[in-house]
């Protein structure tokens, strides 16, 4: 099983009441379920509006069910990123 | 003078009218104030016109076209100064208590608009009119009432001088609670180009219209009114603004009611999107210290909304003193010293990422007291706060670099003997590589010695200097892009603007839709007209290679902003909305009556842009403008989770080409002539919309 690390910024760091998680997982779906279980990032099948995440920073995703690698970092972010 | 300003009489209120059948939410009309002369006319505002640019930026775009003669001086008499309302003004809409301000900018030469909010929105639509335009100069220091459609001046006295809390203070003690202002500071007195207009604690920032309202010797405008304006369907509006405020209360929003946009300076950071000592780097060292989550530990005191407006972004920090860390004391700060003025600063500020990436990373300062109190400095002189803190951001490496000792003389005024001499003290961030500490002993460097990155008393004494028009201030005050044409020795390679604007918290190298935004944007450098930030978060678009489809997308982000800076809402309530063309027109449906629809409504958008657009190129405008400086089109950013991203200038040029299709412009970006450009000013000053008006 894949290691990664979930990063919480924004909202979700404020309601996961941490930085971060080391988890293992093999897609988005089970990192978030194992590193924040009560945030409910994915509802209903799909990312929650007020969220994004993104696979290490470079590129972002839509999918829950998107496989993660071994090292990976799970980003998860607020929507509104104006200010 | 202000013994001359005591002999000024009162502007005659002449002839104030309201056409017969104005539609509903507007009164039809706007003012036109001549503080020069003291003639005071009301000009209708048509239908036609009305539906045809709704409202604030949008109708600001086109008064501007009337009333600004083409060529004119930002800061000269003839300049006109823009106040506009909308229809959805006065509604319980949450949100809609918004107004604008436009103006030629003194920074920039081009159309430049900026937003504001609270209750000035309010009492001054309900002055009678849809918008108030000031030219002219008053003889003296003075401030603009304006009371249910009557007009007079009356001398500022000794508010003139005064920060912009303390003339609002002064103002309301003199007044009454009844009254609304819009404020200059010390900066807007003293025409800083980036001096901003200021009411109850929230500012029409960018651009400079602060120093065009200092240009009219005007220190205040001051509303009050009672004339409303009746929707068409009031229980539908009623049904609308109890809908929209419950949404406004869901997730959509919870980011700005929850932690404000600072929570924006650690994602920035993670995505190596921050800009750090003036755009060198893509992520700060300090970020942690600064961060949004850090300063609401230890500073925020208390959150607050604007009028009508059920999100409550306000995040209110308590102001310490440099370098305490914000730990456990509570009294306020003692007196500034920093501008010749009595009162102290403040003791909280307002604080947004803009502010925070400015005055911070921009600057390489991480300490968070120094951070609040360079924001709330920038706000009681009257200044924006991301221009300023750029400005000296590019001071600092002009200063690193060794430019800042042998400056020539700028193109029109001569130069300061010592162009950036300060009294500053410390570099507080120890970052690897930095510029050596002061010498230790005698408290600091002396008179003389030069600004680096990380040294807070360094940017606080610029501030107040540049507030001042001070010795090294004056030149800075005119914004980085005259200040890189003074310094010469490569420093316009890396002064940080579009078109004269300064850039927001956003690195383009590492959100290159962004960069497009930045590149086209007819005021400038721009994160609020344009929202292409958005593509570049998106996943189906990959932020550090934008292409075509990321400018195809951004036009959609730009003609969205137009729209809800035309309506006006709060773009902070744009999640809420499923579908915002079509809620748009539904809700401005119920306020006029007008069977508008969301096509009608995405054609105002392209209109209203094409509009400002077309304001530019009356004043100059070249495809040459729309670029990023060299900097960003040269430079790789160091490695982080952008590594090594660069924008070549090929691929800035292949977006701004497909932007131009997409909005149906040339490929070099000039309007095409297929369609009439809205009438230039004329003498005859009909209404507006009539033929040859």
């Amino acid at each position: 099983m894949p290691r990664v690390r979930v990063e919480f910024y924004g909202l979700a760091r404020l309601r996961a009441g941490a930085a971060g998680a080391a988890v293992e997982a093999a897609t988005v779906r089970d990192a978030l379920r194992a590193a924040c279980p009560g945030l409910a990032v994915v509802r209903d099948g799909r990312v929650a509006p007020e969220y994004l995440l993104s696979v290490g920073g470079g590129r972002f995703t839509a999918d829950p069910d998107e496989p993660l690698a071994d090292g990976d970092s799970l980003l998860v972010l607020g929507a509104d990123a104006g200010g | 003078m202000r013994n001359e300003a005591e002999d000024l009489a009162p502007i005659p209120h002449s002839a104030f009218r309201t056409p017969h059948s104005p539609p509903f939410g507007y009164h039809g009309q706007y003012l036109r104030i001549d503080v020069t002369t003291g003639d005071v006319r009301a000009v209708p505002l048509p239908e036609d016109v009305l539906r045809q640019y709704v409202g604030g930026v949008g109708l600001a775009a086109r008064l501007l076209h009337r009333e600004c003669p083409p060529g004119v001086d930002p800061l000269a008499p003839d300049n006109p100064l823009a106040f506009v309302f909308s229809p959805l003004v006065g509604t319980p809409l949450t949100t809609s208590a918004k107004f604008a301000v436009a103006a030629k900018s003194p920074l920039t030469g081009r159309f430049n608009d900026a937003l504001s909010s609270s209750h000035f929105a309010l009492s001054g639509k309900k002055t009678g009119s849809d918008a108030l335009v000031i030219v002219g100069r008053a003889a003296a220091p003075s401030i603009l009432l304006i009371d249910d459609g009557a007009v007079r001046l009356e001398p500022a006295g000794h508010l003139w001088g005064r920060t912009t809390p303390d003339a609002t203070a002064g103002l309301r003690d003199r007044h009454g609670p009844d009254w609304s202002f819009a404020v200059i500071g010390p900066a807007g007195e003293r025409l800083v180009r980036f001096a901003t207009i200021s009411h109850d604690n929230r500012h029409a920032g960018r651009g400079g219209l602060g120093a065009v309202l200092g240009s009219k010797n005007l220190k205040a405008v001051g509303v009050r009114g009672t004339r409303r304006t009746p929707v068409a369907d009031p229980a539908g509006v009623v049904a609308a603004a109890r809908d929209l405020s419950a949404r406004s209360f869901g997730p959509a929003a919870a980011k700005y009611r929850e932690l404000g946009t600072v929570a924006n300076l650690l994602t920035f950071n993670r995505l190596n999107a921050l800009p750090t000592r003036n755009f060198q780097a893509g992520q700060f060292e300090g970020a942690e210290a600064v961060s949004g989550e850090a300063l609401s530990d230890a500073a925020r005191v208390a959150r607050r909304s604007c009028a009508a407006c059920t999100i409550g972004c306000e995040h209110i920090y308590r102001v310490g003193d440099r370098g305490e860390g914000l730990g456990d004391r509570t009294e306020p700060p003692a007196t500034n010293g920093l501008y010749p003025n009595p009162s102290p600063l403040s003791p909280t500020v307002r604080l947004e990422y803009e502010s925070l990436f400015a005055l911070g990373p921009l600057c390489g300062i991480s300490d968070r007291g120094v951070i609040l109190r360079a924001a709330r400095l920038c706000d009681d002189l009257g200044m924006d706060t991301i221009s300023a803190g750029a400005t000296a951001a590019f001071a600092m490496e002009c200063s690193e670099r060794g430019l800042l000792e042998d400056t020539g003389p700028p193109p029109e005024e001569t130069p300061p003997p010592n162009p950036l001499p300060y009294e500053g003290r410390g570099d507080q961030t120890g970052r690897p590589g930095a510029s050596p500490p002061p010498p230790p002993g005698g408290g600091g460097r002396g008179e003389g010695s030069l600004p680096h990155f990380g040294d807070g008393d360094a940017l606080l004494s610029l501030l107040g200097m540049i507030g001042r028009r001070e010795g090294p201030g004056d030149l800075l005050a005119d914004g980085t892009r005259r200040a890189a044409a003074a310094i010469g020795g490569g420093a316009a390679d890396f002064a940080p603007h579009v078109k004269g604007l300064e850039l927001p918290g956003y690195e383009p190298r590492a959100l290159q839709a962004m960069a497009l935004g930045f590149a086209v944007g007819t005021r400038g450098a721009d994160h609020n007209r344009s929202g292409a930030y958005e593509v570049d978060f998106s996943p189906d678009a990959d932020r550090r290679h934008g292409d075509a489809e990321s400018a195809r997308r951004a036009v959609e982000t730009e003609d969205r902003a137009a729209l809800i800076d035309s309506l006006i809402l709060c773009k902070f309530l744009r999640g809420v909305f499923p579908d915002l063309w079509a809620e748009s027109a539904d809700l401005l449906a119920k306020v006029t009556g007008w069977d508008v629809t969301a096509d009608e409504l995405r054609a105002t958008a392209r209109r209203v842009i094409d509009a400002k657009k077309r304001f530019n190129i009356r004043e100059g405008w070249t495809p040459a403008e729309d670029t990023l400086p060299r900097r960003f089109l040269g430079e790789r950013l160091p490695d982080g989770s952008a590594p090594g991203a660069v924008l070549p200038e090929d691929r800035l040029r292949a977006m701004i080409r497909a932007y131009n299709r997409a909005r149906g412009w040339t490929e070099d970006g000039w309007v095409g002539s297929e369609e009439t450009p809205p009438p230039t000013p004329s003498p005859t000053r009909g209404p507006v919309g009539e033929p040859g008006a």
